[in-house]
């Protein structure tokens, strides 16, 4: 019994393309969060500067900012349901 | 004696009385702009319904200017190209190797994250503005998300203003850049590319002669 011949015969190809998907799945989750953090800082500048300077565009602005907030959030959630 | 005394106290009080005239009483370039109440607009002359936070009672908001809305047209050719990469790949399938739920979640990332370049640039734009009061000139300057820079120079620290435009684009759309020497720390404020640079020079030279003349006949704030 040569052992080389026995670990070669052992190798599962769908366990390391199982273990890539994960690894995959890990940066998209990864990704997602880091983007919530952009669209919080996003969210948290916009209220800093709508009290630097008063519009009436302002409160369009902080819509703007909360729908990209929370359309960040709901991508994270679907990357958690789908992958 | 006591009554003298007192009656010149009062002279000097009625004399020494503020009386700040309004703007289009001096300035011949405001005089010709009517308020305005577009707020995307950028170059805003005698805003309707703007306040900064550091504004003193009784200061007007002359003049609010961006920069010239030109400047963003290389950042929209980015966000066009962008927006057609998938498209445009579409017939090599560069994620044919990742199963169709992957290639789902690139795609919307990828849409996300053009929506945040999106959402950044017009922030950026919006909220970097230059503000002209009758006592003051501000520079704000939302440089990133993470850095934002706030300067501020009194028109009676002015000391010299030059209106700079070149090139091609900057002669076309009428902007450019105007330097703003001052005798303050900070000594430099500079408004770069906003619309009608000779016209904001003109203004502030009549605002630095106003502040002058209000020296001079005692028209203190």
């Amino acid at each position: 019994m040569n052992p080389l011949i026995l670990g070669q015969s052992s190798f599962d190809p769908s366990m390391l393309e199982g273990l890539l998907l994960l690894l995959v799945k890990l940066i998209f989750l990864f990704g997602s969060g880091l983007y919530i953090l952009f669209a919080l800082i996003v969210l948290r500048q916009v209220y800093i500067m709508k009290n630097t300077i008063t519009t009436n565009f302002s409160a369009i602005i902080l819509t703007m900012a909360y729908l990209h907030f929370f359309a960040s959030i709901g991508v994270a959630l679907l990357f958690f349901s789908i992958l | 004696m006591p009554e003298v005394f007192a009656a010149t106290n009062k002279k000097d009080k009625a004399e020494k009385k503020v009386v700040h005239r309004h703007v289009d009483e001096y300035s011949e370039v405001l005089r010709a702009e009517r308020p305005c109440s577009n707020h995307l607009a950028s170059f805003l002359a005698k805003p309707l319904a703007i306040t900064f936070d550091a504004q003193d009672a009784g200061e007007h908001i002359l003049l609010l200017l961006r920069q010239h809305p030109i400047v963003l047209v290389k950042r929209f050719f980015i966000i066009l190209v962008l927006l057609l990469v998938p498209s445009l790949f579409a017939g090599i399938d560069l994620l044919a190797f990742l199963p169709g739920n992957f290639q789902f979640a690139a795609l919307t990332l990828w849409y996300l994250m053009i929506l945040g370049f999106t959402l950044e640039t017009f922030l950026s734009w919006f909220f970097s503005v230059y503000i002209i009061t009758d006592e003051r000139v501000i520079d704000v300057d939302f440089i990133s998300l993470i850095y934002k820079n706030v300067s501020a120079a009194k028109i009676d620290n002015i000391e010299d203003v030059t209106a700079i435009t070149g090139g091609v684009l900057q002669s076309i759309f009428n902007y450019g850049t105007v330097k703003i020497q001052t005798a303050a720390a900070d000594t430099e404020i500079a408004f770069e590319s906003i619309p009608q640079p000779s016209k904001v020079t003109r203004l502030l030279n009549e605002l630095i002669l106003e502040e002058e003349k209000e020296k001079i006949e005692g028209r203190v704030r």
